[in-house]
């Protein structure tokens, strides 16, 4: 007891003087989940409130372009210019170039006569379907209305917003065809039906809820409950570079072969190592707890919600700690140099990270990808996390996850220990 | 006379070596005795300390210490033998006392015995007055006499020095030969690796120069310098031994 009390001494005063370790170990991971969630919460934020840059060139100037024009100027989602206004004589490709140059996110071109050939085939269709008179295939081939956007609006973001305009012209062409065709009716129905409106007709609603087994109404989880658990595992990851430093650098003083030579196991070494780092974990994760629950609504984004699952979050966290510090651990054994570890326990946390679904869902990778990522312990302690925080379950129900978490730290220690064996 | 090393018949090659290190090394010293272990570059010296302080383990031959075979009381020898590494290990962001109280604390020494012996060992050779300095503000030779001071905390009754003054100004050195030499007498037997032969000469009662993982040569300086009658100091010797060739 009185060596490992001793380890344990030591090891909490070289981690305490050395200062440029202690910013990477507290000061990093804070820095990671403040950036990383206020860009995720903004990136939200700008594809479903406002902001989105919008160029209308409208060469229709009848009903529906201008119906289009005014519902875009009341959108949430776009901020509207339209171009008529900056420039009357401006053409589709002035439209394009604009976009093409970055002064617009999304350019919208609404062809001349739209609608009128609008207009057209559904009277067409519906004399067909009332007179059997024939369709003019010309009209629908005409009918195309142009969506530009930014070439470096990246995927993710172009599918959103093309989502929302398609939602948004569906909504629209939904209201005017049904006014269209309240007003055929009447004139078919030789003044049978009068005042017809059909467009006023709600149809299906959606009542979106998340699936919450508490059953709180309006629970949601935002960019915090998501981001705050997945920075924090990666960045307790990261601990792997500084202990595997500290651990090398023992070995190239001499000091561990000193301390191999006195009655001091290998063991020994190592558990006070785990302590001391495993500390350093629970402190990480407490800091960015911390800042979550009472800095972030400062800066206009929403708390981290901690309600009755801190003990269970902490478990998890614990045994993701283990499983990083013993991985930092191996990589120590095994690397040659300092430099050499670092490289590659910076490599391969990151790896671990983008496999194990930090920066992308696990769900919208490649079914190769999918299969590897169930070998991520980061993938493994992200999933407790989420399962502890989001669906509110208990540690019995992330127990596997935890157990995966342990092995995977003990296969690691006794890598460890197995190739020091070895390399004497 | 107790023998406090007995090696016989050693042999030792490294998993990715050509050659064996240590190739039928025999090596006896007393207690008593301040033996000085001298030889060129890979002549075998570090791996015989190695093997001595358990680091390593030999391929074949019989290692005893203190009367103890090494393999079958590794633990409880490691709490009798100093060794003093050529690396200065220690920790340059801890002061000298941390480092002592750790290192004391490793050989598991009474909180109050280790205090005293703290004091006593840093005042012998000088160092009282920067205990609580950290060992990178320390100059070469403090930091040398901070690495033997390690070595000497819980009292050994065989103390391994490999190269302890190398690179240290003579003052430094002066106070490291002094003490060692009051050890000796105290009753450490001693075992000490050296390049400096004007100090081997000087120190030891007892040289032996390895060379290619054997002794090749056994005595005391006189003894030695007596053999070669054209020889003048133990400097010679050595060079009529192991030849002038570069090793590396």
């Amino acid at each position: 007891m009185r060596i490992f009390l001793s380890l344990l001494y030591k090891d909490f005063l070289l981690l305490l003087r050395d200062k440029a370790g202690l910013l990477l170990l507290f000061v990093m991971p804070l820095s990671l989940v403040l950036i990383m969630t206020s860009m995720q919460d903004g990136m939200m934020k700008s594809v479903i409130n406002t902001d989105v840059s919008l160029l209308l060139l409208n060469n229709d100037m009848d009903s529906l372009g201008n119906a289009i024009e005014i519902e875009m100027q009341k959108s949430d989602v776009f901020h509207m210019q339209s171009a008529k206004a900056l420039d009357s004589s401006m053409t589709e490709q002035d439209l394009i170039n604009l976009i093409a140059k970055g002064e617009y996110l999304i350019g919208i071109y609404i062809p001349d006569s739209m609608t009128h050939l609008f207009i057209e085939e559904y009277k067409n269709a519906l004399f067909q379907a009332v007179m059997r008179q024939q369709i003019s295939q010309d009209t629908v081939q005409k009918m195309k209305l142009s969506v530009y956007l930014d070439p470096t609006v990246k995927p993710s973001v172009h599918s959103s917003l093309m989502s929302n305009i398609r939602a948004f012209f569906m909504e629209i062409q939904n209201r005017f065809s049904l006014k269209v065709i309240s007003k055929m009716l009447e004139t078919i129905s030789e003044n049978k039906i009068k005042n017809l409106d059909l467009s006023e007709c709600q149809g299906i609603t959606i009542n979106e809820k998340i699936a919450d087994k508490g059953g709180e109404e309006g629970f949601r989880p935002n960019a915090v409950q998501h981001n705050v658990p997945a920075w924090t595992l990666f960045a307790i990851f990261f601990i792997v570079i500084s202990l595997a430093g500290s651990i090398i650098k023992e070995r190239e003083d001499g000091s561990f072969n000193r301390l191999m030579t006195m009655p001091c196991s290998y063991a020994y070494y190592l558990s006070s190592k785990i302590i001391i780092y495993l500390i350093v974990c629970i402190l990480q994760f407490l800091g960015v707890l911390a800042m979550g629950i009472w800095i972030f609504p400062l800066i206009g984004m929403e708390a981290f919600i901690i309600d009755g699952f801190f003990i269970n979050l902490l478990l998890v966290i614990i045994c993701a700690a283990c499983a990083a510090i013993c991985f930092g651990i191996s990589i120590s054994a095994i690397a040659t140099s300092q430099q050499q570890a670092s490289i590659f326990g910076a490599i391969s946390v990151v790896i671990l990270a983008a496999i194990g679904g930090i920066w992308v869902p696990t769900f919208v990778m490649p079914d190769f990808l999918k299969f590897i990522s169930n070998i991520s312990p980061l993938n493994w302690a992200i999933d407790a996390s989420y399962s502890i925080i989001l669906r509110k379950t208990t540690v019995i129900d992330v127990l596997p996850e935890c157990i995966y978490l342990l092995t995977f730290a003990l296969v690691c220690f006794c890598v460890a220990i197995f190739y020091k064996k070895y390399k004497l | 006379m107790e023998t406090v090393i007995c090696m016989e018949n050693i042999k030792k090659r490294y998993k990715h070596g050509d050659r064996h290190v240590l190739n039928g090394l025999h090596l006896k010293v007393h207690a008593g005795d301040i033996y000085g272990f001298l030889g060129p570059n890979g002549a075998g010296k570090s791996t015989t300390i190695k093997l001595l302080s358990g680091l390593i383990s030999n391929d074949e031959g019989t290692i005893t210490l203190l009367g103890k075979n090494i393999l079958e009381h590794r633990e409880q020898l490691k709490r009798k033998i100093g060794i003093v590494p050529q690396d200065i290990a220690i920790y340059p962001s801890l002061t000298a006392f941390e480092n002592l109280k750790f290192f004391g604390g490793i050989y598991g020494i009474n909180q109050t015995h280790l205090k005293e012996r703290i004091a006593y060992l840093l005042h012998l050779f000088g160092l009282e007055e920067h205990r609580n300095r950290k060992i990178e503000h320390y100059s070469g030779g403090m930091k040398r006499r901070i690495n033997l001071i390690v070595g000497l905390l819980h009292e050994p009754k065989l103390l391994l020095l490999d190269e302890p003054t190398v690179g240290i100004d003579v003052q430094s050195k002066n106070v490291i030969i002094e003490n060692l030499k009051m050890l000796n007498r105290q009753g450490t037997a001693i075992l000490y690796t050296s390049h400096d032969m004007n100090e081997a000469e000087q120190l030891c009662n007892k040289v032996g120069i390895i060379d290619e993982g054997k002794i090749i040569k056994e005595g005391t300086p006189k003894e030695l310098i007596k053999q070669f009658s054209e020889m003048v100091n133990l400097e010679s010797v050595y060079l009529k031994l192991t030849g002038k060739k570069i090793r590396d």
